[in-house]
């Protein structure tokens, strides 16, 4: 387990010899390179590589040198920088970019003498809250949120509930004719008790997400069309 | 289905030191409210100060909490600010901390200013968003876990400061019948049993001695020479024009949780 300290330290201190200064480049790459593809997915890495050009983990990895810098007073702080620390940081510069329209500002090249020479980046003024964000980036949210929200219901709900809410999303969202013994009225009544326990799991209610259509394709597809199975298996 | 979710909030409890460690920032810069600041942690914090409350010389800020950590704490239609001098996006978490001046100054670094537009955005998602029953929601109660050293302190700090400038309180006996009412509080225990309590417009403390418990309510400096109406469970025990801004109430029952107090003690103006 490699310990990123010291090499930090000499390089904040513009310590570093070329060859180290390489090095220490080669390995923030490695570790950018890893964030990708363990934290984000294949389609987002080649975005990058579409918009940025072959060179983009260099250039990551000089902006990475550059946040860095400025946590520098924490870094110092911990006697021990295992790289999954650095991982961490270079996710949300992952994300930074990923929150830009059109992937305008990487820069190719930082010039690390005037990073030196400030000591503080500039104070911005009346920062103004995202109203939008980038349809690559909601959409990539929207399904590591919904992908985990479904293995919770899963978890959380009885074999009963689900069955229900199978029948919900099938009669009423897909118009689908189901089979299920149980009478409908039944079913309503055990809908209309599983809405308060979604709504508490979600902490919203179950059609108000950023998109209820993606919600309701991934129960389909992930709960009920087994149940589905089941059920006809069961009937035949 | 792979959940990066799960993976990603084991990652972040992987990060967590296993004692905190602050730093003090080189050249500390008093807050002001909507300052957005950088707690000097890691993994890091973000606040946005909403709210300042005064008394005498003592300040205390109410912070909404950001978070680098974009997929853990996203719900949705989640406030979300760019720093694009230090290259990070922030994600807000659907909740607040109170901290006092001197240690927002000593440990938080001053980053720049939201506009007065996103003020009560921030302010409404602190307040309305319902915590949801997954790793995200269990995310969300970690970083409060792990500012409440910091938000427990400066509440307690604040007020014991603020103790040391008034001499006497206004005494006001709450009538028999009505200290006997809140006997039906008796079973209640909250996850928490805490001791001081924040209300729209005051600060209070409860005293405990051994058979009966005082209330200490703090109000606004500016409330003094106004008509102030206090009610406890909705019963009128105080009216009239203020003449101090600490007010004692006597005695409460002896009880095991005073929680009730948020949701029934009411101060007008």
């Amino acid at each position: 387990m490699k310990n990123y300290k010291l090499i930090l330290e000499r390089f904040f201190k513009n310590q570093l010899s070329s060859l180290e200064f390489k090095s220490l480049l080669i390995n923030l790459k490695k570790i950018i390179k890893k964030t990708f593809d363990k934290q984000f997915s294949e389609y987002i890495e080649n975005l990058f590589a579409k918009y940025y050009g072959p060179d983009y983990l260099e250039t990551l990895s000089h902006e990475l040198l550059l946040k860095l810098i400025y946590k520098k007073n924490i870094v110092l702080n911990h006697s021990f920088i295992h790289e999954n620390y650095l991982s961490s940081i270079a996710k949300n510069l992952i994300y930074y970019h990923l929150s830009l329209d059109f992937f305008k500002t990487l820069e190719k090249e930082i010039n690390f003498e005037d990073l030196y020479l400030s000591e503080d980046p500039e104070e911005q003024e009346n920062l103004k809250l995202e109203e939008t964000l980038p349809k690559v980036m909601v959409n990539y949210l929207e399904n590591l949120s919904l992908a985990h929200a479904v293995r919770i219901i899963k978890a959380c709900l009885t074999s009963k509930e689900i069955e229900t809410l199978c029948w919900y999303i099938l009669t009423y969202i897909y118009n689908q004719e189901t089979k299920y013994k149980v009478n409908k009225n039944v079913l309503y009544k055990r809908w209309e008790r599983l809405k308060p326990k979604l709504k508490e799991i979600l902490g919203y209610e179950y059609y108000e997400g950023t998109s209820p259509s993606k919600f309701f394709e991934l129960i389909k597809s992930e709960l009920c069309e087994k149940i589905d199975y089941i059920i006809k298996n069961r009937n035949n | 289905m792979q959940d990066f979710i799960k993976e990603e909030f084991e990652l972040y409890k992987k990060l967590l030191q296993s004692k905190e460690i602050l730093v003090e920032v080189e050249n500390p810069k008093p807050p002001k409210v909507r300052d957005i600041r950088e707690l000097q942690i890691f993994p890091p914090i973000y606040l946005v100060l909403l709210d300042e409350l005064s008394y005498y010389n003592e300040k205390l800020f109410k912070a909404a909490v950001f978070t680098e950590e974009i997929e853990l704490g996203w719900l949705g239609h989640t406030p979300i600010l760019k720093l694009d001098s230090i290259k990070t996006v922030l994600i807000q978490l659907p909740f607040w901390v109170y901290l006092e001046e001197s240690f927002l100054s000593r440990f938080s670094h001053k980053l720049g200013r939201i506009s007065q537009e996103d003020w009560l955005k921030l302010t409404e998602y602190a307040e309305r968003t319902i915590i949801p029953k997954t790793l995200q929601g269990e995310y969300i109660h970690l970083v409060m876990k792990r500012l409440m050293p910091y938000n427990t302190a400066s509440l307690l700090d604040y007020l014991e400061k603020i103790g040391t400038y008034e001499e006497t309180p206004l005494i006001i006996q709450i009538p028999q019948t009505l200290s006997k009412s809140l006997m039906e509080y008796s079973y209640a225990k909250a996850a928490a049993s805490k001791n001081v309590f924040k209300g729209e417009n005051f600060f209070a403390i409860i005293e405990k001695e051994k058979s009966k418990t005082r209330l200490i309510i703090y109000l606004p400096q500016d409330y003094i020479g106004k008509k102030v109406t206090i009610k406890l469970k909705g019963e009128k025990v105080f009216e009239g024009e203020l003449t101090k801004n600490k007010i004692l109430l006597d005695s409460l029952p002896v009880l095991l949780d005073y929680s009730f107090l948020e949701e029934e003690l009411d101060v007008q103006i």
